[in-house]
């Protein structure tokens, strides 16, 4: 307890602004880290779920990545999955456009990908799967034609 | 491994058995540590490298002749085996030196006392920090403002002129890859190899350090040092975000007590697209910042004690990904009571007690307790 009050009185006494700061405007219910449904667009997309779920430094981050064989990174995952053959899996390519069920991007997420003989973990790898919301938004954009939007 | 490390490593050791059969002056140096780290709070134990972790390195160095040497690192650490540094020295005079290769940044004082043999404590002030924080996902923190090595590939000039007989001024110039990241820099990516430049754009600083030391040998007063640091490029592969990096850092040495205190700050562009963020965009950056304060004597003949304040601060809009309780003005500030205790001139035994306070997540007690020892 003594050393909370201590710490509060430093905290006080360094200050919250030994610098202004950049400004920042108040949460946003519409972004809190949702995702807009089926018809998101791919930069929503490589925003709220390949950068901060996939592209992490020890995964699919870098050009080519150290740890894992394909890159996700923005500027760099549409190109890379776009009727690409999975490399645990050639037969099947990535992402096929109109075709989620078809897609490996598709079947790594949801954790199915074993059925087609391949490696089964599903991704993101030692994480909670991916929530329903952002699920249905991959399989949307692929239905759409996986546009690089 | 990967295989670049792998090749690097086995040519380091080729070059060390070969070059003494030509004649050329070999040293070798290395050191190990282990520690455990125990922490009072089970959230920051689960944000951060808690339990046991390694730090080892060897070091060697060849003088290829008077004017030319090259010198190699290898760790082992929490990232693996890494080739550390591999660089060449060209001294042809005191004022002005090339050295090229893989590179230690110089930014900062304690870019000189990573390695745990060359401080006290087991962890590294907050604004240099490598991970053994409480740092919350990459995209929290991100450790602190320039952690300590930062390794770079390029080429450092460095100098030094003596005013007067009492004033040494040490300076560089350098032109590295630079930090790299997307939205954010990613210090973890820096430590990985490819150690290719992202964006094929050098980033650029410079570090000047001005040094007053007593000739007189009984001089209670024995050196003052003020140095400034600074560092500026592009992070992502577009070119598109910039980091700025300043540091200022002082030490003076009183009979046997030392004092040092060093400052950082860093200001990183991020994507401005407004539809990233949970709060409303408003200005397209983010700040960290932050100092130390230490103070470091001897007690006896075989024990040193160091007693350090220091806090880091990120202020700007949370990324992506980051934990919910992160705010836009976010504060560690801890406070560290540290113990080395020399065995004998190259084993020690490390201990020390931390307390740290962050605004945005759960304060905390932790207990470091270590062994290391250097060649």
């Amino acid at each position: 307890m003594r050393l909370r009050v201590l710490g509060s009185v430093v905290a006080a006494l360094s200050g919250s602004a030994c610098w202004p700061g950049p400004e920042v405007g108040p949460v946003l219910e519409t972004n809190a880290s949702s995702i807009s449904g089926p018809n998101a667009r791919f930069s929503e997309l490589q925003a709220k779920l390949f950068t901060p779920d996939c592209a992490s430094s020890l995964c699919h981050s870098g050009n080519p990545p150290a740890h894992a064989p394909l890159s996700l990174d923005d500027g760099q995952s549409h190109a890379n999955l776009i009727n690409r053959p999975a490399s645990q899996a050639s037969s099947i390519v990535l992402v096929k456009p109109g075709y989620p069920e078809q897609s490996y991007l598709m079947l790594k997420l949801l954790g199915t990908v074993g059925t087609s003989g391949s490696v089964s973990t599903r991704m993101p790898l030692n994480k909670p799967s991916i929530d329903a919301d952002r699920l249905a938004a991959v399989r949307g954009w692929i239905l759409r034609g996986a546009p690089n939007d | 491994m990967t295989s670049r490390p792998r090749v690097l490593l086995l040519a380091t050791l080729t070059a060390a058995l070969a070059l003494p059969a030509a004649g050329a002056d070999v040293n070798f140096a290395g050191s190990a540590y282990v520690d455990y780290w125990w922490a009072s709070s089970p959230t920051a134990a689960k944000a951060s490298l808690m339990g046991i972790t390694p730090e080892a390195a060897v070091k060697m160095e060849v003088d290829v002749h008077e004017n030319l040497s090259f010198s190699a690192r290898v760790c082992f650490s929490c990232h693996g085996l890494e080739v550390d540094r591999a660089h060449v020295d060209f001294t042809p005079s005191p004022a002005f030196n090339i050295q090229a290769g893989r590179i230690g940044v110089p930014f900062g004082e304690m870019a000189v006392r990573y390695d745990p043999t060359s401080h006290r404590s087991v962890s590294k002030p907050l604004i240099y920090d490598m991970g053994r924080m409480a740092y919350y996902g990459r995209s929290g923190f991100n450790l602190g403002v320039v952690p300590q090595p930062y390794v770079d590939t390029g080429v450092v000039i460095y100098g030094q002129a003596w005013p007067s007989e009492d004033v040494q001024l040490w300076y560089a110039g350098y032109m590295v890859g630079g930090m790299r990241g997307e939205n954010d820099i990613d210090f973890a990516a820096m430590r990985t190899s490819f150690y290719v430049d992202n964006n094929n754009e050098p980033a650029g600083g410079g570090r000047a350090v001005m040094t007053i030391s007593s000739s007189e040998p009984d001089s209670v007063f024995k050196d003052f040092s003020l140095g400034i640091s600074g560092m500026y490029g592009h992070y992502d592969p577009a070119r598109l975000r910039a980091y700025t990096a300043l540091g200022a850092d002082a030490s003076l040495r009183l009979g046997p007590v030392t004092i040092r205190s060093e400052a950082a700050f860093i200001r990183i562009e991020l994507n401005p697209d407004p539809t990233l963020y949970r709060y409303e965009l408003i200005d397209t950056y983010l700040d960290k910042g932050g100092f130390f304060v230490e103070l470091e004597h001897p007690l006896g003949s075989r024990v040193v004690v160091l007693y350090r304040f220091d806090m880091l601060a990120r202020k700007g809009i949370p990324l992506p990904g980051s934990d919910p309780s992160l705010s836009p003005d976010s504060r560690i500030l801890r406070y560290t009571q540290a113990f080395q205790f020399l065995l004998s001139s190259s084993m020690y035994v490390k201990a020390s007690y931390e307390y740290t306070y962050m605004n945005d997540f759960p304060s905390f007690h932790a207990f470091h307790a270590g062994v290391g020892g250097s060649f």
